[in-house]
């Protein structure tokens, strides 16, 4: 090539740069007056509707943190993103559905509604890390030298072959999630009357007690020191004595713990489970996790609460048809892409990681 | 003692696997099947014990121990397997498992006791599992000693690549007479006014069957050629005169074969091929430019839509198909382009998850933007295209097109996989920064991939809204990305050869054995993992991009180490 055009090279980069930034400035100005206007003519929309949202937005906001704190954790070790997170997701919310449906077909759930909650959730959770653990031994372990774009591949095909593992053997009928009586309806809050589902509660509630527990595991315990160790440097931390394998696999079973947990979630806030849920969800959950900056947990819990909020209120203050929500999660992750591709908790991966 | 546990531990695994297939419903779904009187399930069951044995036969071999010690093993592991398959039948017979597993039907249960009920049927299928392990262990056995010595001669290596050649040019002259089946009576005549006398009919239905006989086995042949191992490297070298043969011989099979065919199948070619039209267009970005993209769907339903928008009386344009041709593919280029600029910066796993969101928002767009696409209801009465008066509106004739059509991308896409830009898409592929430093401007050909993806991805949507006439946005979802995926990675990535194998194996194999048909998903899945697994570069790969895959998984162990030095 001539010097024309490797000086062509160097400017070119800067213009996208431009044009990026332009069109980011131009499309943030459009949301920003779309909201406006909707803010200031459309009469209809009370603090009821609002708080409903928003109490909404939270609820779907711990769900997607405990799921994309699964992505970062893998992330943060393997630098891949578990495609399938989303389907162990789902095993775990079926897994929770035969659970309560079993302790309710033995009147179990009538007598002791809170212990059954309590099963069903380690059911769950249990169910799924068992799922994650296989996953990384057959699918992901023998690869792990492999050029990225082939993990990546097999990720793909193993999210295929979940969902329709679990659609072939456990059927397409429709499975309705029961719900013991201490979480069944809900309260209004306070003089506005926002309405408050107890679901809404149990979930919000168990999953910043996870959230927590997680936090405190890996700033405080052997385990999460070693999990540390091997996200910044595995070579060196294998020197130093850790069993990088056993931490992989410990990291792929904190994940798929929490993810079970978000399924028992799930199944409790949509009433059902069925094959297809957790894709959709995952992605979400991947997207919320770069949000906050893949890799960093504290950003990972952030980014779920931010994308759930957004999903829920974004429609209402866009005045757009609800159905967009995903259209709205998906170009929350492209921008974020382009313009602060660390996330908006900042930095904790370089360059060439991310 | 190591054996036994290697026995169990095995025998576990393969009754896990068995089980699975038990449960998806793989085993009771070809239940009225039999081959060769032998009822399909019990070929499962049969394969399943031969399997293990052979398997932990082979690696108690490798340790080299005993050969008793394998048959102990092999024994062991085979009541294992068939133990938990046991137990699991035993479970089923006594509870009602429907409501969990929904293909434990009594039928199933039944199957697996071989219709002996449930005491006697479970000490069939333990010693009838044993049995067989044992027999796949010595089997095991049997196959290596009967296995020619390794490394052939030169006289032998000439003589299988003449026999090649000339299977070749026989296989190719016979596909193209059984092909002619439709014309045949034509030829018959023909053949027998020159020769004077008639024929008996029992000649042509020798040969016709002869010229099956010959494809399958030919197929298969190549097939398994190209795939044996490294040994086979010079027998490979040779294969190139051959493979162009082969090329030839497929072209001719491809032209005429669908001539004797119904239009059930030609349908089905029709699909097939416009399948290989898009696996070529997203080999270009995956396979040349190494751009991991899931959302390619996006650009075969804006050709798809574009034509529409274009032809359907509902919009009043009435533009001609070939007219819209042009505009169809500019804009999906465009639509490339527009969705290359931002993530030109991304790589591999953050690319793959924006361009799947970019699909899944093109979808959402179209399902509920109403008034502009019809929403669900999607958009109606798309006219065939038309050459000289011919409407083009049989599969047949959609055959032909799409034909035409496939080769014209295949020639494209092969002409710049050899040309400078080919080799910039390379050395981007293989280390991006490298590659820039060395003058190539990666900003322009990332684009120019999406944009010629994106582009042979609307010539197929615009062909398929031609064949379909009617348009809904339920046929953009992202299995179709999946699928064109699934088939250029099992096919082989980077290879023109391995797209179109990988789109006739996986779109036309189901409709051959329409059982399977419902568990396609689930075996693409399946494959997907077992390809990386096995053979990441695929079935019929380009070469280079194979020899990529394998020197960086073992490189990098040395790289590695070696910056651990220098740091």
């Amino acid at each position: 090539m001539t010097i024309k055009a490797t000086r062509r090279a160097r400017t070119l980069p800067d213009f996208t740069t431009l044009i990026l930034w332009g069109l980011g400035g131009i499309s943030l100005l459009v949301i920003l007056y779309r909201i406006f206007v909707v803010l200031t003519t459309q009469e209809e929309l009370t603090a009821t509707i609002w708080g409903f949202q928003l109490v909404n937005g939270l609820v779907l906001g711990g769900v997607y943190a405990l799921i994309a704190l699964g992505y970062t954790l893998v992330y943060g070790i393997l630098f891949m993103i578990n495609f399938a997170h989303g389907e162990v997701m789902m095993l775990g919310a079926y897994a929770g559905y035969f659970t309560l449906t079993y302790l309710n077909a033995r009147g179990f759930m009538e007598t002791n509604p809170i212990l059954t909650l309590v099963i069903t959730f380690v059911a769950g959770m249990l169910v799924s890390m068992l799922a994650g653990i296989t996953l990384e031994r057959v699918a992901y372990r023998p690869l792990r030298r492999a050029p990225r774009l082939v993990p990546l591949i097999t990720a793909i095909g193993a999210s295929i072959f979940l969902q329709n593992a679990a659609l072939r053997i456990f059927g397409s009928k429709l499975r309705v999630y029961v719900k013991p009586s201490v979480i069944e309806g809900g309260f209004r809050l306070g003089e506005s009357g926002i309405f408050v589902p107890r679901t809404g509660v149990l979930i919000f509630v168990t999953s910043i007690l996870l959230m927590i527990g997680l936090y405190l595991l890996v700033q405080y315990t052997k385990l999460g020191k070693a999990m540390r160790a091997v996200a910044e440097d595995k070579d060196t931390a294998a020197l130093m004595g850790i069993d990088v394998d056993r931490v992989i696999v410990q990291t792929f079973m904190l994940g798929s713990l929490l993810a079970g947990a978000a399924g028992v979630m799930l199944g409790f806030h949509n009433s059902q489970v069925n094959a297809f849920i957790g894709f959709i969800p995952g992605i979400k959950a991947f997207t919320a996790a770069v949000l906050g900056g893949i890799g960093n947990i504290p950003g990972a819990m952030f980014g779920g609460f931010f994308l759930g909020l957004a999903e829920s209120l974004g429609p209402t203050a866009l005045g757009i048809p609800s159905q967009y929500k995903d259209v709205i999660a998906f170009s929350l992750l492209v921008l974020v892409l382009i313009f602060r591709p660390t996330g908006l908790l900042g930095e904790v991966l370089s360059e060439k990681r991310a | 003692m190591r054996n036994v546990r290697l026995g169990i531990r095995d025998g576990l695994v393969f009754g896990a696997v068995f089980l699975f297939v038990v449960l998806v419903g793989l085993y009771g779904a070809f239940a009225a099947n039999s081959l060769l009187g032998v009822r399909v399930p019990n070929m499962i069951f049969a394969l399943f014990g031969i399997w293990v044995g052979a398997y932990v036969m082979r690696s108690v071999r490798r340790q080299g121990s005993q050969l008793t010690d394998g048959v102990v093993a092999a024994l062991v592991a085979g009541v294992t397997m068939t133990l938990l398959l046991a137990l699991f039948t035993f479970w089923a017979s006594r509870v009602n498992l429907r409501d969990i597993f929904a293909n434990m039907t009594p039928e199933v249960v039944a199957l697996l006791t071989f219709d002996r009920g449930v005491p006697t049927g479970l000490v069939f299928q333990v010693v009838g599992g044993a049995l067989l392990a044992v027999a796949g262990a010595l089997g095991n056995v049997a196959w290596d000693r009967i296995r020619l010595p390794e490394g052939a001669t030169e006289t032998g290596n000439r003589l299988a690549s003449f026999l090649l050649v000339l299977y070749v040019i026989v296989g190719g002259f016979t596909a193209l007479l059984f092909a002619l089946g439709q014309w045949g009576p034509a030829l018959r005549d023909i053949a027998e006014g020159a020769l004077g006398f008639a024929l008996p009919n029992d000649l042509y239905r020798i040969l016709r069957i002869g010229a099956v006989v010959l494809i399958v086995g030919y197929l298969g042949g190549i097939a398994l050629t190209l795939a044996a191992p490294a040994q086979a490297v010079r027998l490979k070298e040779r294969l190139t005169t051959t493979r162009r043969l082969f090329g030839l011989a497929f072209i001719l099979l491809a032209l005429f074969f669908p001539l004797s065919l119904g239009s059930y199948w030609n349908q089905v070619l029709t699909t097939i091929g416009i399948f290989v039209m898009m696996g070529l267009g997203l080999n270009v970005v995956v396979g040349f430019a190494g751009l991991l993209d899931l959302g390619y769907v996006a650009f075969f339903a804006i050709g798809a839509y574009t034509y529409a928008f274009l032809n359907s009386p509902k919009y009043g344009l009435d533009l001609s198909f070939w007219v819209s041709l042009p505009i169809a593919m500019a804009v999906a280029a465009l639509a490339g382009i527009i969705l290359g600029v931002p993530v030109l910066r991304m790589r591999g796993d953050y690319l793959a998850i924006v361009t799947l969101g970019f699909g899944e928002i093109i979808r959402l767009i179209m399902n509920n933007q109403v008034e502009l696409t019809g929403g669900a209801q999607g958009i109606l009465q798309i006219q065939p295209p038309e050459i000289l008066g011919l409407v083009i509106n049989t599969p047949l004739r959609f055959y032909y097109l799409i034909f035409i059509g496939a080769v014209l991308v295949a020639f494209v896409t092969a002409r710049l996989n050899n040309s400078r830009i080919g080799r910039a898409w390379i050395a981007m592929r293989e280390d991006e920064d490298v590659a820039q430093a060395m003058g190539i401007n990666t900003v322009n050909y990332k684009l120019l991939a999406f944009a010629t993806g994106a582009a042979f991805a609307g010539l197929a949507g615009l062909i398929f809204a031609a064949r379909q006439r009617n348009i809904f946005p339920a046929d953009f979802g992202l299995l179709v990305s999946i699928e064109a995926l699934s088939l250029i990675i099992i096919g082989g990535m980077g290879s023109i050869p391995g797209v179109i194998a990988g789109a006739v194996a996986l779109k036309g194999l189901p409709e051959l054995l329409r059982a399977l048909q419902e568990y396609r998903l689930l075996i693409y899945g399946a494959l997907l993992v077992v390809m990386m697994l096995v053979r990441p570069e695929g079935l019929l790969p380009s070469r280079r991009r194979a020899r990529e895959i394998h020197e960086a998984m073992e490189e990098i162990e040395i790289d590695e180490s070696e910056l651990q030095s220098t740091a």
